[in-house]
């Protein structure tokens, strides 16, 4: 019931803010009296994007789900952990070698992704859920200083929900509807990792294949979103911890609604900076950012690391 | 029919933990290991339900190696109460227990159907904290969830590590009371590791003793743990003293 009302509402909100981010910006666009330029804004500007900032805010919010499950982790973020930042690293260094479509862009990031977490997992090896975060910080700090120092050349420009096309929104839109509908496929995977894995190894099953099945997805969904809108943070943690209070801990409704509640939140934050200041704008990443650092603190003080 | 053949084991340049190992899991009964820390029990206790392979010799179940059984089939025969539960997320009673019929599963992307398990939650009278998170529960009660969860995989033998460490007294009677039951009407065959001497007296059939990696007596409880024998291999002096219900060792 609790769960049901839950996604009702979601749903809702969800509508609302896809209508005003579609007819509110530095232009306003009336839907029933289209005009040449406002359905050229509508459909070339604000369409993309609006469509990018709903399959990002999905796929990293339940890439951060699913690398929370496989690590045994609840605070795993593809943002903090630095696969986020390799993925965009080796996005433009193989846009610099090999200039290519938009889909060798997600190819690059997904391994510039694959890198990070291989890193990652070679230096912690027991995934000690601190210590990874640690590592993480460390190699997500490392990527971004290796980004800034590449100097600005044409073809670098940095990538966000503002730089979006139609070619990033649709090859975003496919893989990741693609990558969401795996996710909810595996979704019980989530819940036979809870135990350890001895247990698991008892009950006549390969943990070392569970855990590599969803590490490998959620890689996936985190780059792909990445190599089209650029690094999020802390929106992998928020959601899916939003998402335990209110429908619980079930990865088999915890996923539905961690795409739902992410596809919201990365809009709702994306249209908020186009209005504030318009016709400036402020960035969708950076209001995730300054609205995420404060909830994790949060989260980890109210001490439910291993609740 | 769960028995050891020659079995070795040992981690390189260290001395072997179990050298050249036979026994027979005796059917229907209740059987402990017990022995000295260090015996090599623990590492037999892991070798017979496939958690580790032995360097050399066998372990078969009705015949045929343990490793090459599929680890599913495995499952469906042996289950094993762990010493140390642990959880990384919230999960319900109900949806923990559910998990004893993975081995069943032909596919892995269904979660275990509620239906299955509704049995194993009366009979060890879980059903009105289906709904909880295992976290909340007393620790005897936390207990009852982890042996219904192994019930549930509804196995020929249950293996039990030290099952009465983290319990206090009246928890630790009523599980291997529990237990006896569901050996004696079920005819479950039970094997798990002791500590306590005196309950691998009052509630087990058979007895094996291990020092040193080796086995050194195997029987009755009460011809195993023979002063002297207990004397040899935990170092330890003790007497045998009779009450009304049974042998105790009491040491000096």
């Amino acid at each position: 019931m609790r769960t049901k009302v839950t996604t009702a509402s979601l749903c809702l909100l969800l509508l609302i803010t896809i209508l005003v981010a579609l007819t509110n910006g530095a232009s306003a666009v009336n839907l029933f009296h289209l005009t040449t330029t406002s359905a050229n804004t509508l459909f070339t500007i604000r369409l993309p994007r609006v469509i990018a900032a709903l399959v990002a805010g999905a796929t990293v919010s339940v890439s951060g789900a699913l690398l929370q499950a496989a690590l045994r982790n609840p605070i795993a973020d593809p943002g903090i952990m630095g696969i986020s930042s390799g993925a965009s690293l080796f996005a433009l260094l193989g846009g610099l070698l090999v200039p290519g479509s938009f889909l060798a862009r997600v190819g690059w990031a997904f391994l510039g992704g694959l890198v990070a977490f291989e890193v990652l997992v070679r230096f912690q090896p027991r995934l000690d859920p601190y210590r990874l975060i640690l590592v993480g910080v460390a190699i997500n700090a490392f990527f971004t200083g290796i980004s800034d120092l590449i100097p600005s050349l044409p073809g670098t420009s940095t990538t966000s929900l503002a730089t979006v096309t139609w070619s990033g929104a649709t090859t975003l839109a496919i893989l990741g509807l693609l990558g969401l509908i795996g996710a909810v496929i595996l979704a019980p995977w989530g819940n036979y990792l809870k135990v350890s894995d001895p247990q698991l190894v008892t009950l006549g099953q390969n943990p070392r294949r569970l855990r590599t099945g969803l590490l490998l997805l959620a890689v996936f969904l985190a780059t792909t979103a990445t190599a089209t809108v650029g690094v999020l943070a802390f929106i992998g943690i928020i959601v899916p911890h939003a998402g335990r209070q209110l429908v619980g801990h079930d990865y088999n409704r915890l996923l539905p609604f961690t795409m739902l509640a992410g596809s919201w939140l990365l809009l709702f934050f994306d249209t908020l900076g186009r209005l504030v200041i318009r016709p400036s704008e402020l960035p969708a990443a950076a209001l995730l950012a300054v609205f995420g650092g404060p909830t994790l603190i949060m989260i980890l003080k109210g001490g439910r690391i291993n609740a | 029919m769960l028995s050891a053949h020659h079995l070795t084991f040992g981690y390189p340049k260290q001395e072997p933990l179990i050298t050249d190992l036979s026994l027979e899991i005796p059917a229907h009964k209740i059987t402990c290991l017990v022995g000295p820390n260090g015996s090599g029990k623990s590492t037999l206790f892991k070798l017979l339900t496939r958690q580790v392979k032995p360097q050399a010799g066998t372990v078969r179940l009705d015949g045929q190696g343990l490793w090459q059984l599929k680890p599913t089939a495995v499952a469906q025969q042996i289950a094993l109460v762990h010493q140390q539960h642990q959880l990384a997320d919230t999960m319900t009673v109900a949806d923990l227990v559910a998990l004893g019929r993975l081995p069943y599963q032909s596919s892995l992307l269904a979660s275990p159907a509620a239906a299955d398990s509704a049995a194993v939650l009366e009979r060890f009278g879980l059903t009105a904290l289906a709904d909880q998170p295992v976290t909340t529960l007393s620790g005897g009660q936390a207990q009852r969830v982890w042996l219904a969860l192994a019930l549930n995989q509804r196995p020929t033998y249950l293996f039990l590590d030290e099952p009465t460490t983290y319990l206090d007294l009246r928890y630790q009677a009523e599980l291997l009371r529990l237990l006896r039951r569901l050996n004696q009407e079920e005819g479950l065959t039970i094997v798990m590791i002791l500590h306590d001497l005196n309950q691998a007296l009052r509630y087990c059939n058979h007895c094996f003793l291990l020092t040193g990696g080796k086995l050194v007596a195997s029987g009755a409880p009460a011809a195993v743990l023979t002063p002297s024998q207990v004397a040899a291999s935990f170092r330890l002096r003790c007497d045998l003293v009779e009450t009304p219900r049974g042998p105790i060792l009491v040491t000096e």
